[in-house]
């Protein structure tokens, strides 16, 4: 082995004598009593591998310069060579500061790459980010173009309106002079036309208003019993007025809907008002509930009406379609009623369907999406607790 | 019969309906004026100095917004209340309205009845008169204002298409919740012609009662306005 001159000769030379508390004790004695007599040094006792360990390059630089120091006064390069060769470790240590730099490098680079994918990715998608936000914003414009469309018809078709309306009520009321009974009787014809203008003006905007999408963020979990015990009370008056009486037969237990509130109301609302404009006195309507246990709370809405002929129940869902010329006549309404409930239903992904016979009565069947997966937590307030819970 | 030679002021770009409303107001014993742009409204606000401004809000270049604003804004103006008439009837209109600064609020096409009520309450800052018999909800508000608390009460009118009636609700400092129970209330207790809707204008409770209106489609708003017992008792 190369190692073999390293070694020196004995442990027992006479200059060892110089640092008597450190001879053979430890590996630091050696290493000092190598210092003080390069004869005394033995090389294979040389700890400083672990030190090299410890405290990286400058041990290890240290102590080759001992070995080298131990065999000569001036090293040659066969003498590093050999105390390299011999402590082969010490390669490791010298050059670990490099391999690290490579290996950090090498990591480094990966990291880099990585960041560079990442950073990449990040702007793409800030780009796309960027883009969103302005069809976003083109979108909200146009809603608000639309917005101000309708106000400005509604405000347009209303205004020729007002003084229409308001020169036949003072005429009617008498503050432009005395009339007779035959000229109250035209102006009553007059105003209640008007209304009925307005009326048609409000729901035609309405429907236009509804064919765009509702928010969604607008939706709500509420229980569908209030909204139709709602109804009752609304049209409690209408009822009474007609001498009909009105059946619920709802579940003990909260219809948690998801829906919007308002749209809900729309419903319900055009189908009992339907009911009521179509079912004759003393008739009955019935609306009854129940939970699907898939998804949808169905709720059936039956009359003892007049019925719908077999051939008109094909458009009903249509706009500005009653079954024939004649009921607008004698029941009045503007025949969007029904146009706007599939509307808002189909929005919601939801069917409707009736069943008709004529001079027997009529049946709604629809759905509305009930609470799925949500915690049953009303969120409006129960707005009516009549006596028929 | 003072209050009877009041001063009103009409601002509306359409002539017929200046022409009706004047009309209108001649007939009842008030003094009426017309302007027939924003522009021309406020510098006869000024000029005049009418006891009440009845205001359209859409017209062509200023708005009625724009223009109450402006009269509220003027120290010379600004102690004269700004009524909105208009075809416009979303909740947002009424409180964009109420926020410029008007104290009333009236649907077009009106009743006349409609809008003589709400001219009379607000130039007698009076309106308790008008409700008192209504609901006993009221009762409660009309003890405080006689005790001399100052609050602001919102009138709503509103009009349900079910029996045609009109419903007004009740309830002073009020949360939003026990408001609708007191909406509930006033039908419950067989209120059949219609109970006031009211509370103080300031903030959440409003907003519950015009929250509660906008999430009621079949429901129509007539006409709103506010009373605000500091301002009634120096007159």
């Amino acid at each position: 082995m190369k190692s073999e001159p390293l070694r020196s000769e004995s442990a027992t030379t006479p200059g060892s004598a110089s640092l008597p508390i450190w001879k053979d004790t430890t590996i630091v004695g050696e290493f000092l009593a190598a210092l003080a007599d390069r004869r005394t040094y033995n090389p294979r006792r040389n700890g400083y591998v672990f030190f090299g360990l410890l405290w990286g390059i400058p041990i290890p630089v240290v102590t080759i310069g001992v070995d080298l120091y131990a065999q000569s006064l001036f090293p040659t390069a066969r003498n590093v060579a050999n105390v390299l060769l011999a402590h082969p470790f010490q390669i490791i240590f010298l050059l670990h500061p490099l391999l690290f730099g490579i290996l950090f490098g090498a990591l480094g680079t990966v990291r880099d790459r990585k960041e560079q994918r990442i950073h990449g990715l990040l702007t793409d998608l800030h780009a796309r980010l960027e883009d969103l936000e302005a069809l976003n914003a083109q979108l909200r414009e146009a809603d608000q173009v639309k917005d101000e469309f309708l106000s400005m018809i509604s405000h347009e078709l209303k205004t020729p309106i007002v003084t229409v309306r308001g020169y036949s009520e003072m005429l009617l009321r008498g503050r432009a002079g005395p009339i007779d009974v035959r000229q109250t009787h035209i102006i009553e014809v007059m105003l209640k036309n008007i209304d009925r203008q307005i009326h048609l003006i409000d729901d035609l905007l309405n429907y236009i208003r509804i064919g765009a999408h509702p928010d969604d963020r607008e939706r709500q979990a509420f229980d569908w019993r209030d909204v139709i015990l709602h109804a009752r009370d609304t049209f409690g008056a209408s009822l009474e007025k007609k001498g009909l009486t009105l059946e619920l037969a709802l579940p003990k237990e909260p219809l948690m809907v998801y829906a919007h509130p308002h749209n809900a109301e729309i419903i319900l609302g055009n189908l009992l008002s339907n009911a009521i404009k179509f079912t004759d006195r003393g008739g009955q309507i019935r609306i009854e509930s129940a939970d699907s246990r898939a998804g949808r709370i169905v709720t059936w809405c039956s009359d003892t009406g007049c019925g719908i002929p077999p051939e008109a129940i094909h458009y009903i869902f249509e706009r500005f379609r009653q079954a024939d010329g004649s009921t607008r006549r004698k029941h009045g309404g503007t025949g969007l009623g029904l146009a706007i409930t599939k509307k808002i239903l189909d929005n919601y992904g939801c069917s409707i369907r009736v069943q008709s016979r004529v001079g027997e009565g009529t049946t709604f069947y629809f759905e509305l999406p009930a609470t799925a997966g949500r915690p049953p937590v009303a969120v409006r307030e129960p707005v009516s607790a009549g006596p028929g819970r | 019969m003072a209050e009877e030679t009041n001063a009103i002021l009409i601002v509306d770009d359409d002539e017929d309906i200046r022409e009706f409303l004047r009309n209108l107001l001649d007939t009842e014993g008030y003094r009426t004026e017309g302007a027939s742009s924003g522009r021309e409204g406020i510098e006869k606000a000024v000029q005049w100095k009418p006891d009440l401004v009845l205001l359209d809000i859409m017209m062509p270049q200023l708005d009625g917004y724009e223009v109450c604003w402006k009269i509220k804004s003027d120290r010379a103006t600004a102690h004269i209340p700004v009524v909105m008439v208009t075809v416009k009837n979303d909740v947002a209109d009424i409180s964009r309205s109420l926020t410029a600064g008007a104290v009333g609020f009236v649907v077009k096409p009106f009743e006349a009845d409609s809008l003589l009520q709400t001219v009379r309450m607000v130039l007698t800052g009076r309106p308790f008169d008008s409700y008192a018999n209504l609901h006993p909800v009221m009762e409660r508000s009309i003890a405080k204002e006689r005790a001399g608390a100052n609050e602001r009460v919102a009138f709503v009118n509103v009009l349900e298409p079910g029996g045609r009636k009109s419903i007004f609700c009740a309830a002073t400092e009020t949360p939003g919740n026990q408001l609708l129970s007191l909406w509930q209330e006033a039908r419950e207790e067989g209120v059949v012609q219609s109970t006031a809707a009211c509370l103080t204008s300031s903030g959440a409770h409003f907003d519950a009662l015009l929250g509660v209106i906008a999430n009621r489609p079949t429901v129509k708003i007539l006409d709103c306005h506010i009373y605000d017992s500091s301002v009634a008792r120096n007159r």
